[in-house]
């Protein structure tokens, strides 16, 4: 009994810190709930988000806004081609002490923060994409013979912007298997657009209070994953990943016809971590297939690899996504 | 009877209702074809798998006192409400006891029509006293057939003097086609054993029949359909004769014939109704080899004086036109004396092959010069299609 009381307090505490964040961020953010929700849940997660969206749809303010409710220490890396690896890990410069002689210090770069904004990570050169690798996976730099741990909880929090393709170096796909989610940044409704503009155009308080510090996200994270799935569900979210091989049993039509590669098991991690968060989010104590298909694109879009055809037909993968979404049976 | 019909029937719903109160596996499907009409969201399905854990952390265990909670609160009746059909269900019950009323308490009933009745009482009477129409048809088959021999055996084949038909010929083949078991012909040996001459053993008197009726079949004044008849009773005969001979005697004549390729293939029946008894295998032993042909009997085989022939089995010897044993030891032992005498070298193809194999071939690889490019006979490549160009071009900025 008394566990279930415990329980039942951390779903509580969860959805409640969860529903705060949410309110928080939606002071200064409109119209973009389910990105907002599904930042957040990649937050929990202890996931990286890639945000694509045509400039001016509030991708860095969202990122601002997230680092300001969140209390944590926030650094803006703006992507540029001419950007070095040293510039975002930090480097190690020559001091001299106050008696004479000089020695090495690591100057820490600003992937030293919880929350790092990659702004139009798609702008740099390969090299110093791939600086990031290390810090997203294993949350630390390795600087020469020295490896850093950064501080937790971290997020990288990339924009990139899908029309302005020149002097761009598409992320490679390992890079973008890192991220948890990739989600798109729409253009607001019009009804949106009306409080955007009340907001912006008139001298109004938009600041946010930090509603939850680092140590209670730490704890929300924690509480995430203690949450059960049931197998016929977790072998639900698995034929998802799986269906996106054009060689499985489980592919559509789509698939076969214009993927060249599925997904990777990450998105199979992904999708059952961020499905546990949903369904906390919603005060239950398991998760459904409805949790899980609710989290299936922003998990499953960017971890498939089209084919010939599929660029040439400008196939998008969220219509393959939502095919395998339709046509999968859940049972 | 009625009362064993009640007891099987309370058995059976017994039966029914244990099998209704013990507990059931819910499966995976089914869980959630419920869940979803009770719409809880699947709780039930996912709580339903973590019932059938034997370990459940405290997660779990909320989970299912939570998911307990909500099937309490459900309203079951009202999703699943009970089929009603009053009517139906007495109407039922009042036709069943009806049915076991009737059963128990009312006499058997009498036919309406007296004709009837009196065919059958007199076929249950005979049925009673353990008679067969196959006995009835005993005496009358035993005049017909023998008559039927002795014209045939004293060359007028006219039974009585009088032409038989073959009508009436068919007819008699017939009824003896009814007698075809082997205790009935048995019976029918008997019958017609010469008055003080009947032996102990029942096949010796069949078997003399079956040879009476061979001889007969074998008179030349004997017309074909009667001949056909007379084969037709003697292999009939001589079946049940064999079949009526005791066990011991039967295990002998099949040992002997173990000598198979020299000897003969065992008696059989007709290539059309073979049995397994008239399977017999021959081994080739003389050629050193351990396999063996299955060959069944060809059609006349049952008098034992024809070879078994060269076929792929089922009597296969005359449709194929084969040869026979003969043929078959003279081209065995050819195959074998020509495959001892065929040496290395002698065979073009064997040598041939030998060459090949250890590096003797005249063939070898040689680097030829690299080939010059001739932009002149280059194959221009496909052109792209309008309506690809412009994706074919922007391939490598692949979009993200």
């Amino acid at each position: 009994m008394t566990t279930s009381i415990a329980v039942e307090q951390s779903i509580d505490q969860f959805r409640d810190r969860f529903l705060r964040i949410t309110e928080e961020v939606g002071r200064r953010i409109v119209g973009h709930e389910e990105v907002v929700n599904l930042t957040i849940t990649s937050l929990l997660a202890g996931g990286h988000v890639l945000l694509e969206g045509i400039p001016g749809v509030g991708k860095t303010s969202l990122v601002h806004t997230l680092a300001d409710v969140l209390h944590l220490t926030f650094s803006r890396i703006q992507f540029t081609p001419d950007l070095m690896p040293a510039d975002i890990v930090g480097t190690n410069i020559v001091q001299e002490h106050s008696h004479g002689g000089t020695f090495f210090e690591f100057q820490p770069g600003p992937i030293f923060a919880n929350v790092v904004l990659a702004d139009e990570i798609n702008r740099a050169t390969p090299k110093t994409q791939s600086a990031l690798l290390e810090a997203m996976q294993d949350v630390s730099v390795s600087v020469g013979k020295t490896t850093y741990r950064l501080e937790q909880p971290f997020l990288v929090l990339a924009t990139q912007n899908p029309l302005e393709m020149e002097g761009t170096y598409p992320l490679p796909e390992a890079q973008l298997d890192r991220f948890f989610f990739k989600l798109k940044v729409m253009y607001p409704s019009e009804e949106a657009m009306h409080q955007i503009i009340e907001r912006t155009t008139r001298d109004a308080d938009t600041t946010v209070t930090r509603v939850v510090d680092g140590p209670q996200l730490l704890e929300m994270r924690h509480i995430a994953r203690s949450v059960p799935i049931a197998r016929p569900v977790q072998a639900y979210a698995i034929r998802l990943a799986l269906g996106t091989h054009p060689a499985s049993p489980y592919a559509t039509p789509l698939v076969k016809k214009y993927v060249r590669y599925g997904a990777s098991p990450r998105a199979a991690q992904a999708i059952v971590l961020a499905a546990k968060i949903q369904a906390l989010n919603r005060g239950q104590a398991f998760v459904s297939i409805h949790d899980v298909r609710a989290v299936a694109l922003p998990a499953l879009r960017h971890r498939i690899l089209l084919n010939f055809e599929g660029e040439a037909d400008e196939t998008s993968t969220d219509t393959i996504v939502e095919e395998l979404l339709a046509g999968l049976s859940t049972e | 009877m009625p009362l064993a019909a009640l007891g099987a029937a309370a058995v059976i719903l017994l039966g029914r209702v244990f099998f209704a109160r013990r507990e059931h596996t819910v499966s995976d499907a089914v869980a959630a074809g419920i869940d979803e009409t009770a719409g809880l969201g699947g709780e039930l399905r996912s709580a339903s798998w973590f019932a059938s854990r034997d370990t459940r952390d405290s997660w779990a265990d909320y989970h299912l006192g939570r998911a307990a909670r909500r099937l309490g609160d459900a309203d079951w009746r009202a999703l699943y409400p009970p089929i009603r059909a009053p009517r139906a269900k007495a109407v039922t019950a009042v036709l069943a006891i009806s049915t076991v009323a009737l059963a128990m308490f009312l006499p058997g009933r009498e036919s309406l029509w007296p004709g009837a009745s009196a065919k059958a009482a007199a076929a249950n009477a005979i049925r009673a006293k353990g008679i067969t129409d196959a006995d009835l048809l005993l005496p009358e088959v035993q005049k017909e057939l023998e008559a039927l021999l002795a014209a045939a055996e004293n060359g007028t084949a006219m039974p009585g003097g009088t032409p038989m038909t073959a009508t009436e010929l068919r007819s008699l083949i017939n009824r003896l086609n009814a007698l075809r078991d082997a205790g009935r012909l048995k019976d029918l040996a008997r019958a017609m054993a010469p008055p003080g001459g009947g032996s102990e053993e029942p096949s010796k008197e069949m078997t003399a029949i079956a040879e009476r009726a061979q001889k007969a079949a074998q008179s030349p004044a004997v017309a074909p359909d009667v001949r056909d008849t007379l084969q037709k009773v003697a292999e009939d005969m001589s079946d049940a004769a064999r079949a009526s001979q005791p066990p011991n005697q039967n295990a002998s004549e099949t040992t002997s014939s173990k000598d198979g390729q020299k000897s003969d293939a065992a008696p059989g029946k007709k290539g059309g109704d073979v049995d397994e008894s008239s399977i017999t295998s021959i081994s080739e032993a003389e050629t050193g080899g351990g396999a063996g042909v299955i060959m069944m009997g060809a059609k006349d085989e049952a008098s034992g004086k024809s070879s078994p022939g060269i076929g792929m089995g089922g009597g296969s010897a005359a449709r194929t036109d084969g040869g026979r044993m003969a043929d078959l030891e003279a081209a065995l032992r050819r195959e074998t004396i020509e495959a001892n005498t065929d040496n290395g070298g002698q065979n073009v193809q064997t040598e041939a092959r030998r060459k090949t194999e250890h590096g003797q071939a005249t063939v070898t690889y040689a680097h030829s010069a690299a080939g010059t490019f001739d932009r002149g006979r280059a194959v221009a490549p496909p052109p792209v299609p309008e309506s690809r160009r412009a994706a074919v071009q922007t391939y490598f900025i692949r979009p993200q």
